[in-house]
């Protein structure tokens, strides 16, 4: 009798877990076992996939020598080191000063704007800005009399990337900017007090007492942003669809074209694999990384 | 003094995007291509509301908004409901393999994108979902699930036990101790994971454009990309419908400004 009620008692948690695990089951395992399948498969994706043609390792060694999709990744490596070393100061040193001042509420507000834009809209928005004619950044430079340095900022495959990575940085860091407006005003203020009695320089107290009590709210930003930058993709769709020629050629644009413009979705899953394979590597290392030094990622 | 005049210049790049592009949409395509200074921009010569006539009603946005409304609106409740029930026997029962769902469901907010949108795109066109609403707001409501249970359950862990067990002592059974106890007690985090869905609902664009081309069934993202595909290129059009696609979720932001502002800083959220 005992044990019967405590199989009821079971039974009725699980028909509180059902119907979240069977939407788990369709649209999480089932595109995992998908992937791990047709990566070993070739097939254009027109034909029922009981056509597809199973091909081995073949879409893999394809892969490994697939310069343009391993270029992609090294760039999108690369701009991700630009927007971590760009953002983070840019956003803790919005932080330290808005931290200084009184009545700082509509900063808070402000920055947060642009994060409530999708990558469509910021990318579109940039795209503007960028525009060679009207764009309102040929316009500043012109204004500030620094004409010389105009571009055609999009089409040029010098500036394209880092065009693009700017853009990610205004969209993003008003949420980087609160997380370290929070951890600002965590540090204890007697440790100030103590450092001004002691006559320490601005930058002699950020030196010793700011940034040291920071690094765990650097490091779980480093993370969020190392694989959210890696991820960029939306804004490339728009503001240049990859160009000029592989400039801003991101991985998940690789992912994308091979599956739907070259239409080999099993070679397109292969790459899935390979770099959602890298992404979770990288942030496994993060973690084990975050939790050496006190970085909170869960709380 | 110096303080304010950097932070007023971060905020000055926040903004005036926004100034500009709305400006723009109250002057013809030609306006804004002439070349004019800065300031003078932002004022139109003769303002007119036609570019919001011809976006809403003869480009469909107001057929695009109702569609994201009602996407982000059935997606979220689903995801709501279900994470609920999930948080709950999770935090306040045993079971076997409780720990196994509960540390797979959590692992699922690792997978990356850029690794999963094909093969999601492949499972929903073999369920015969492209082309259908379910199509999205499933897969949607799917991943909203995660974080929905990550937020719930931890603030349902701070819930008192002897509260449930008087609960049960006066005869409440599982189903309503959570909607009559449990739900009451969560309202502040179901109210701050439901704002940060719906933001990311509105904001979805990849599996639309991959999984809906009939342009009935486009959410506002999609009609954005295709209007801004599209063989003309009138830039006093896209903008609008740019400012179209974003009012709605600004209009939420500055109501709620507070809790979602809240809801970072308490650490609850990152992004």
């Amino acid at each position: 009798m005992k044990t019967f009620t405590k199989w009821k008692d079971y039974f009725t948690s699980y028909l509180f877990v059902i119907p979240g695990l069977s939407l788990f089951a369709v649209f999480y395992l089932l595109p995992f076992y998908q992937s791990y399948r047709l990566s070993f498969y070739e097939w254009s994706g027109y034909t029922p996939m009981s056509q597809a043609k199973f091909v081995g390792l073949s879409n893999f060694n394809k892969a490994f020598e697939d310069d343009v999709f391993w270029e992609s990744v090294i760039r999108v490596f690369k701009i991700s080191i630009g927007i971590i070393g760009l953002e983070i100061p840019l956003a803790l040193l919005l932080a330290i000063l808005v931290n200084k001042v009184i009545r700082a509420g509509a900063y808070r507000i402000i920055y947060f704007i642009p994060t409530i834009l999708s990558p469509i809209a910021v990318g579109m928005i940039w795209k503007w800005m960028y525009e060679p004619k009207f764009g309102i950044i040929n316009q500043t430079l012109d204004a500030l009399g620094l004409s010389s340095l105009k571009h055609a900022w999009l089409a040029e495959s010098s500036t394209a990337m880092g065009a693009v990575g700017v853009t990610f940085i205004w969209e993003t860091f008003g949420t980087f900017f609160l997380l370290f407006l929070v951890g600002l005003t965590g540090i204890d203020k007697q440790l100030y007090e103590a450092a001004s009695i002691e006559g320490a320089s601005s930058f002699q107290t950020f030196k010793s007492v700011t940034l040291p009590l920071m690094v765990p709210t650097i490091i779980l930003v480093m993370i969020l942003l190392v694989l959210g930058s890696m991820q960029i993709f939306g804004q490339v769709v728009i503001m240049t669809n990859g160009g000029p020629g592989y400039a801003t050629e991101v991985p998940s644009m690789r992912i994308y074209k091979e599956a739907f413009e070259n239409s080999k979705m099993g070679y397109s899953t292969t790459l899935s694999v390979l770099f959602g394979f890298i992404l979770i590597v990288f942030s496994v290392i993060q973690l084990t990384f975050s939790r050496r030094y006190g970085a909170k990622l869960y709380e | 003094m110096s303080l304010h005049t950097i932070l007023i210049a971060v905020a000055v790049t926040c903004i005036y995007p926004f100034a500009w592009i709305i400006a723009n949409t109250f002057k013809p395509n030609s306006e804004i291509l002439k070349n004019e200074n800065l300031l003078a921009t932002l004022i139109p010569n003769h303002p007119s509301w036609t570019n919001y006539y011809k976006v809403i009603v003869e480009f469909g946005f107001s057929r695009y908004v109702w569609n994201s409304f009602f996407y982000t609106v059935t997606s979220v409740s689903i995801a709501i409901v279900v994470g609920i029930s999930i948080s709950y026997v999770v935090a306040f029962y045993r079971f076997p393999l409780k720990n196994l769902i509960f540390g797979a469901i959590i692992v699922t907010m690792m997978i990356p994108m850029p690794g999963i949108f094909i093969p999601k795109y492949i499972v929903i066109a073999e369920l015969g979902l492209l082309n259908n609403r379910l199509g999205l707001i499933l897969p949607f409501a799917t991943v909203l699930i995660p974080l929905t249970v990550f937020i719930v359950k931890n603030f349902m862990d701070s819930i008192p036990k002897e509260m449930m067990e008087a609960a049960t002592v006066d005869g409440c059974n599982k189903w309503t101790k959570l909607w009559f106890i449990v739900v009451p007690l969560v309202r502040p985090a179901i109210a701050t994971v439901t704002i940060f869905h719906v933001r990311s609902i509105w904001n979805e664009w990849l599996l639309p454009s991959l999984v809906i081309t009939e342009k009935a069934l486009h959410p506002i993202q999609s009609g954005l990309m295709r209007f801004q595909g599209e063989h003309f290129i009138d830039y006093s059009l896209t903008m609008t419908g740019l400012v179209v696609a974003t009012i709605p979720l600004l209009v939420i932001f500055f109501i709620l400004q507070k809790h979602i502002i809240n809801g970072i800083t308490s650490g609850a959220l990152k992004g």
